[in-house]
Formats: C-alpha cells, structure tokens, sequence
C-alpha cells in the first residue's frame, strides 16, 4: 500500500440527524472507493453493534481509511470518521470533529434541517471545519430538495452552488461528494517532524488485546516499541501496535501527522485513555494539551436491580464489561428496601440509559428493574460543603441542606410553526424558561428554551414527539447548576418509608407527585388482610395519603367428592408466591407491582 | 369408613362448571352403573380389611338424579349385601330440580336415601339463566317444598353467590325463600368463574355486570347474618346447618378419616397418607373395572409434610378450629404467633382452649391465612 503525503490525506466525518442517512452514505463510500467489496457489504457496514444497527444509530465513533483516485488523476487517503449520532454523545462527537479538517452534513430532502443538525452544525463550525452541504434521499417521492438547499443555505450561510443532492440509496450523486471531500477540505497541517500529539477520539476494549485507542495524529509520528503518555490521566505506556482502519484493524509501521489510526497500548483499563485527551512522546517535557478536554461526566442516574437476587453477581460482571467498552458509564453498589441489591448507575443521558440497559439484557440475558430516572443535585449544607447527591434517599436530613441546585440544559427544538403553541405549553409544564425564537424558511421555527434537566429525563422527548404529530426535533446542552425550591418527597406504605419511590421535586409539584404515587400504588399493591394506608410525606409532614382496604375474599370452593390434593396444590402455589414478595414493614408487596409503578413513575408524570 | 359414588353424567354441562361431567348416551349410563358395582366388588377385600362399619354413602356428581330412584337404589342394595353398612348411616343423593319430582323422592325414600343435596343454586329467574341452569326458580321451590314436606330427609339446598348480574338485593331475596322452606342443612358457594369456561369467555366480552370482591364479601356476610339469625350454625366455610344437622360425609373430609370414591373421577383416601383418583374417562373406566382391574389414574403417598398442610388447610375450613399442637409440629410458633396476633387484632381469627379458628370473616379470606401459616 502506498505511503501518501499529507497534501493528499482528507480527514472528514459525516453529521447528520438520527435516520438522515449518515450509515448508508459511508456505505456507498466503501462501495466506490472499492475498500470493501460491494457483495460484503452488509447493509451499514459502520454500524457493527448489532444493537447500532437496530436501532439506526452509531454509538461509539468508527474510523475508516479509504483510497480514491480523484478526478485529477491523483491517488488520495480519504479518513471517514464516523461520529456518535445522538445529543447524549455531544461530547464525544465533538471529539471526533476536532480530528477532522473537513465535515459533511447530511439532510434529509423530506425532513428538511432538524435541531440536531443545527447544533451539530454549530459544533462543526466551531471547530473550524469545512462544511459541505449535501442534500439526500432524493429519490423519496415527498422530497423537497430546493426547500431544503435554502434551509441549509440559511444555516450555514453558504452559496447554493456549493449544496449537493444525493440519494445515498440509489447511489446517484455520490461520486460527486467524494470528489467535493477531495476538492474543498484541506489537506491536515502539522509537522511530523515535531514532538507528538495525538487526540483520542475514540476508545474500545478489546478482550484479547485490551484498549484500542483511536487517535488523530496532530503533530509529530508514533511507532511500535514508543513510549507515549496520556496527559490527563498521567499514564505512561509502551506502544504495542500502531495501525488504521481499512475498515478492519490492519499493522503499519507508523502513523504520521494528519494521519488516523489505532494504538495499542499495555493499558488494560479504559478510564486511563479518555476521550479528548492527548497522547504524547514521554520523553518530551511539558507538552501542551489539545484544547477542549473535559471529564466525561454523568448526569443521568437510575437504580439497576436484578429481578432474580441471585442474578446480583452476573450483573455486577456485566456492568464491568460494559464499562471496558463504555468509560462514561459509572455504577456503585446501592441497596433498596424494596427491590433489594443492585447498583445505581450514571448515564450521559437517557438515550445512554436505555442503550446500557438494553445491552444488559440482550447481551446477559439479564431481567432487570430500573428505577424511574433521576439527575444529579448539588447540595450546600448548612456548613458550606457541597455535596452531589445522585439518588433522592441520600438526601436524608433536610435540616442541614441550606440550598440545593438542579441541572438545567439548553434545549433547542425545530418545529412547523403551527406546533408553537404546543411546545411553550409542554416548556411550561416543564419549568421551561424561554430564551428566544426565530423563523425559519420552510415555514419552521426555532424555539430555545432553558429547562431543568430532572424535567427532561421522564419523558419530555416522546411528549415533545407525540404532541407535535413527530415534526419536532430537539438538541440540548448542558448549563450548569440552578438553585430552585426543591423538596424530597418519601412514599410511605403502612407507615414503612419506600426508599425506591423517594423523588426530589420541584416544592410546587409535591403534592402532585406525592398524590399521584400514592394513587398509583393503590392500584397496583393487592389487598392485604388489612388496611394499608399509602402516605407521601415532606419532611415528616403528610401531604397525600390513599387506604388500600382490606382483603375482604379469597377463598376456594368445596372439595368436590373429596379431592384434596388439587385444594392443596392450589394453596401451595399461593405459598410460593408469597415467598416471591418483597416484605414492607408486614406489608406484601410482589416485585410486579414495583415494577409497574416504578414504570408508571417514568410515564406518567404532569399528564 | 365413608363410601362416595360419582355419576359424571349431566343432561348438559353448566357454563361454570370444569368437574368432572359429561353428556352420555343410555347405553353408556347403563353400563356404568355396573361397573360401579364391578370397582366395589374389586374393593371388597379393601373395605374388609379397614375393618370399619360405611357410616355414610354419598351419590355425588355430575347429576346423579339423572338416573331414576331405582337405579341408584341397585348400588345401595349392593353395597349393604356385600359390605357392613351402619343401620344409621347418612346415605345422601345430589338432585337437581327439574330431575325428580314427588313421585320419585317417595321412591327415593323406599330405597334407603335419607338426605338430599338440592342443587338449588338461586330463586332469582334471572340468576338461574345466567348460570345456565335448565330450571326455573319455580322448580326449585316445589322440589324443595316436597323433599320437606315428605318428612323423609335431611334436606340441604346449595346456593351461589357472586353470579355476573347480581345484586345484595336478589341475593338477600334467594337466602329469604331458601330460610323459608325452612331445610336442614344450606350450602353457600361464591362462584368460580373457571378460566377458559364459557361464562369467563361471556364475562370478557363486558356484556355482564360482574360483582366486586367488595359486594360479593357483602353478599357473604349477609348471607352469615340471615342464616345465624334463623339458627343454622356455621360449622365449616362454605356450610350451615341447623343442630345435629350437619353433613356427617362431608366431615369426614375436613378431618382426614377414610373415605373411598368409587366411579370414573372420584377420589379416594386412607388414613393418613394415601390418596388416589380414578380414571377420568368414563370408557376406560368402564373397560378396566369389567377387566377386574383397579381404575387408579393417580395414586400418592402424601409426605409427613404435606399430610400436615392438609391438616392444617382442611381443619381451618370448620368452625371448631385447628389444634395449635399441630402448628408446633413444624412451624417456629415464636414467629407465627406475632402474625397471628396481627389476624386477631384484625377480628380474622380467635385462639381458645389451645386452638385456633377462623371468624367469619376469616373464612372468607382463608386461602390468605392458610397460605401465611403454610409458608410461615
């Protein structure tokens, strides 16, 4: 394979919407530039994960090096890197971006610009990429191309020349996107001759080899038999293998600046080669990091418990092999009255909780409750320290916390201006704060609001989906800390607090949550053989309260001609069954009944 | 030693029912009531060597009425000639109205029955349709009214509640006629909607108004409140009866003495593990006993354990109660005894004289506590 200098190299990524084509368009790259064989090629070939591919979304970044012989007659290196595609990943996509010259955004010419597009968009402006416009799927008979040529010029500013259409499906206009790579990216800077720097864009664990880390080199080479240090996490190694992707892992003797790659190092542990971190030579001294550097830090978190207790221990395996592969994911041991031993576990976001949450079960055949999601909180205590509270029941004395601030984001949603109406209600109902709003073309309109995170991880999307008929499409970004009137409100079954059903809320909203918990667990705990009340309480204080009556009837029939044995059978299988519950306090509760609450409490709540 | 013959034959199945019955044809029923006496036969030696007199013969099905007095008549006769047969034994008969008339309870009578079961389930017209009875509330009312008036019999009438469609008033209506005729003995069954019967598929589709847990614990205790106030004693769950009137067969199945079944379906048990069921199908049945061999389709030698459950189950289901010894046999009783003070704070049980019981209404919540001591 022929070694090319840098001016040929085009280091570029794709970014698009969830379902704008991203996969399909790297796919007719493969195809075109003959890297894989059309007849290999499975459909997304990018999208390895079989849950990726299912669910039409890449999660972990891939690398691709591809060669193409341009109209110019000459041979160029084209490096796809394809970025994570949801707002949970925001980070890491922009990561990806920075190991990038040159960007292509991909619309889809039915949906037209979506908010994620926008502020991935932004992302890739901002890290100085070029963007080329491409316009795809228009070959869809309800495609609109000319409408959505104009959005995109709108957004990015850009003449109408530079938009191209595609259909990634057909194959038709693609040819002309590679050679667009070609023509307007520039070729990487960086000196190889210089000390080295390389982003880690990416990172996976491979169980044989331990970590692959996938960097971009800025400046300067590396080699087998190199000692590298990671400079935010301090780690000294030696390079075992250096290579690229074409698309499979494949040995080289050194990767160059400008180029992109995979390392493989001594380092076993994930949490040591962070995404956005800088690899450098260990024997030069005070490099300089790459800019944009930041902890991967978790602001969703939900309990995870096995149904089966004896399913603990795979669990807590399970969850350590996932986080070889996955370093944002963090969980620590957590026990619940009701649901018994499990682990309470931190998320980017809530798509990243459904996907941990799905692999555990697909991947470990696990049969797992999660509780109802909840953010982080930032206490002060009366005392001036500040703690982080990532589950309601640490919050136990009230008295000792002076303040306590929520997470807010920045939410931006793209929506047909006849659904206005419905989002500054939903933003309402949901403690949002209007930012501003501006037209777009195409009749849409971009609406910006600030809004507490705890309020956007129960349901907002799928209430954002449903009440916009699926025309809405949103983005967020974090912004900090709050302070907001927040209470923590306990659930207590015949007197017994319900550790699972504590929630920190908004003090307004109490009431509400306390009564409709309440309300909830009335109808799905069974009758006992005596009255149970179902209490929800601030701070000692009782401001709901629902009874559970009593068992009145459950009682079997004659013995007809004597049959015993069926008579006992059935009693039997009622024994087992109340060996099954979970005890409060004298109270039976079977795990179904958590379970549908718990499932309820993601539901339901404000409508 | 008690003595249970099953007549699986109804003139059609009931939309409730899943026992053992079926619709058969004459020749079928002919040959099945001799290889009633063919099984007897076969047990002869059993019967011998227990030793005991048959203080109680019990015609149960299916609809044993569904063959003439004289029939049924031919097993008595039998069984007194090759078996010792009490000269007092309770020798009881399942009749539904609609079946025997007067003419056929005076035969009844001469052929040695004095107790009758009235499968009288309810004297609401409406009721009855619903649980798709092939009599009227009319039937039921002469039948019961002849069976007293004849003098001959300790008359019980079974009634049902918690039927779709019932009200506490029609229920409270039934429970007033069925005080009225003034019987021996009352039967008191909720209904038990099978899953997968006809009245569960008719109940799924919405087009019956079915009663609550709520209503049907009223129609329980009003039915426990009307009786008691008209003397009968609640003696076991589902039984009243006035003094000396209770059903001596059907005790002896609460409190685990031997019993045989003898027909396709029926149930046997000898002191104090031995269970055993016949064959179910009434042509193999049939076939095995004229081949001189024993119609067992299950047989079952309890454990020391499950002999103590049943113990336990069937002593809570009377009125006087389980003997708290037994209890000790195999449960922790500083455990128990918290819970059990919990059901009698709660008025569901009392403790007297070293045993334990079931209020009223307990009974009606005793596969809870049954299940609680079982497990505990």
């Amino acid at each position: 394979m022929e070694e090319l200098k840098q001016e040929r190299i085009r280091n570029f990524c794709i970014i698009a919407h969830i379902d704008h084509g991203k996969s399909t368009l790297a796919d007719r790259f493969l195809e075109i530039t003959g890297t894989v064989p059309a007849q290999q090629l499975s459909e997304q070939y990018l999208d390895r994960m079989e849950l990726e591919r299912e669910r039409g979304i890449t999660i972990k970044a891939q690398a691709v090096r591809m060669y193409h012989q341009a109209r110019d007659g000459r041979n160029y290196l084209l490096n796809l890197i394809d970025t994570p595609g949801h707002v949970d990943f925001s980070y890491e996509v922009s990561r990806s971006l920075y190991a990038c010259e040159g960007a292509i955004l991909l619309v889809d010419a039915a949906q037209g610009v979506e908010a994620q597009t926008v502020g991935n968009a932004y992302l890739a402006i901002e890290a100085g990429l070029k963007i080329i416009p491409v316009v795809n799927k228009i070959d869809l008979p309800n495609a609109d191309p000319e409408t959505v040529s104009l959005e995109i010029q709108e957004l990015l500013g850009c003449d109408p020349q530079e938009v191209l259409f595609v259909s990634a499906k057909t194959g038709e206009g693609v040819r002309e996107v590679i050679e667009a790579v070609v023509e307007r990216v520039p070729p990487p800077q960086g000196e190889s001759s210089a000390p080295l720097k390389a982003l880690i864009f990416d990172s996976t664990y491979d169980q044989y080899r331990g970590v692959v880390v996938f960097v971009r080199l800025m400046e300067g080479e590396v080699s087998k038999g190199m000692k590298v240090a990671m400079l935010a996490t301090g780690k000294v190694t030696e390079v075992e293998e250096v290579g690229i992707f074409s698309p499979d892992m494949v040995a080289v003797t050194k990767l160059q600046a400008g180029q992109v790659g995979y390392l493989i190092t001594g380092i076993k542990n994930l949490s040591l080669t962070k995404v956005g971190d800088t690899v450098t030579d260990a024997s030069t001294q005070n490099t300089q990091p790459l800019p944009g550097y930041r902890e991967p830090k978790p602001m969703v978190f939900a309990g995870i418990y096995p149904v089966d207790p004896d399913d603990y221990n795979e669990l807590r395996v399970a969850l350590e092999k996932l986080q070889l592969n996955d370093a944002s994911l963090s969980f620590e041991p957590e026990t619940s009255k009701a649901l018994g031993f499990g682990f309470r576990c931190g998320f980017l976001g809530l798509l990243h909780m459904e996907i941990v949450q799905e692999r555990l079960e697909r991947e470990y055949k696990l049969d797992l409750i999660t509780t109802a999601p909840n953010v982080v909180y930032e206490t002060e205590l009366t005392d001036g320290s500040v703690k982080y509270i990532n589950n309601p029941s640490e919050l136990e004395n009230m008295a000792k916390v002076k303040e306590i601030r929520e997470p807010y984001v920045k939410v931006t949603i793209m929506v047909p201006s006849d659904f206005v109406g419905a989002i500054m209600e939903l933003a309402q109902e949901r403690r949002g704060i209007f930012v501003d709003m501006q037209y777009r073309i195409g009749d849409r309109v971009e609406i910006r609001y600030k809004l507490p995170l705890a309020e956007m991880v129960l349901d907002f999307y799928d209430q954002l989906k449903s009440r916009t008929r699926g025309y809405a499409s949103m983005d967020y970004e974090p912004l900090g800390f709050v302070r907001g009137n927040l209470v923590k409100v306990d659930i207590l079954i015949k007197g017994e607090q319900v550790d699972a059903f504590s929630a920190i809320v908004e003090k307004s909203r109490a009431y509400q949550y306390g009564k409709e918990m309440a309300k909830r667990l009335r109808e799905v705990i069974p009758r006992q053989l005596f009255e149970v009340p179902i209490q929800a309480a601030v701070g000692g204080r009782i401001i709901a309260r629902e009874t559970l009556k009593a068992k009145r009837k459950d009682v079997l029939a004659k013995c007809y001609g004597g049959d015993v044995t069926r008579k006992r059978k059935l009693l039997e299988k009622q024994k087992e069954g109340k060996k099954r519950m979970k005890m409060v306090g004298k109270v039976e509760i079977p795990q179904e009944a958590f379970i549908s609450a718990l499932r309820l409490g993601r539901e339901g709540k404000g409508t | 030693m008690r003595l249970y013959l099953h007549i699986p034959f109804c003139v059609r199945k009931c939309p409730y029912c899943d026992f053992h019955s079926v619709v058969a044809d004459e020749e079928t029923k002919s040959l099945y009531i001799n290889a009633l006496m063919n099984e007897i036969d076969l047990l002869k030696r059993v019967f011998k060597s227990m030793g005991e007199e048959i203080l109680s013969l019990y015609f149960g099905g299916g609809t044993p009425s569904i063959y003439p007095p004289a029939e049924l008549g031919r097993i008595i006769r039998f069984c007194k000639r090759e078996l010792t047969v009490a000269r007092e034994a309770e020798i009881t008969v399942e009749i539904n109205p609609g079946s025997w008339k007067k003419k056929e309870l005076i035969e009844a009578a001469r052929m040695g029955f004095n107790r009758l079961s009235i499968g009288a389930q309810s004297f609401d017209p409406e009721t009855l349709r619903i649980l798709g009875r092939n009599h009227t509330h009319l039937d039921v009312l002469r039948l019961a009214k002849s069976a007293m008036d004849l003098d001959r019999f300790d008359v019980n009438l079974d009634l049902i509640y918690g039927v779709p469609q019932q009200t506490l008033a029609t229920w409270r209506q039934t429970l007033e006629m069925a005080v009225g005729v003034k019987p021996h003995h009352l039967s008191i069954y909720a209904l038990n909607i099978p899953e997968g019967s006809e009245m569960d598929r008719k109940a799924e589709e919405g087009a019956w108004r079915m009663p609550a847990e709520d209503e049907i614990a009223d129609m329980y205790d009003l039915a426990c409140r009307l009786l008691g106030k008209a003397g009968y004693h609640h003696y076991e769950i589902s039984n009243f009866a006035l003094p000396g009137k209770e059903c001596a067969h059907n005790i002896a199945y609460w409190e685990r003495s031997a019993y045989i079944g003898i027909g396709s379906g029926s149930h046997s048990f000898l002191p104090s593990r031995l269970r055993w069921s016949n064959l179910k199908n009434i042509s193999t049945y049939i076939n095995t006993v004229n081949g001189d061999m024993l119609p067992v389709e299950h047989l079952e030698f309890l454990t020391r354990e499950e002999a103590w459950e049943e113990e336990v189950m069937l002593s809570l289901r009377m009125s006087r109660g389980l003997d708290l010894c037994a209890l000790e046999e195999f449960k922790n009783m500083r455990v128990l005894s918290d819970t059990i003070d919990g059901w009698q704070r709660e008025g569901l049980v009392w403790r007297k004289g070293g045993r334990l019981g079931l209020s009223e209404r307990g009974m009606l919540v005793s596969n809870q506590i049954i299940a609680s001591l079982l497990g505990g």
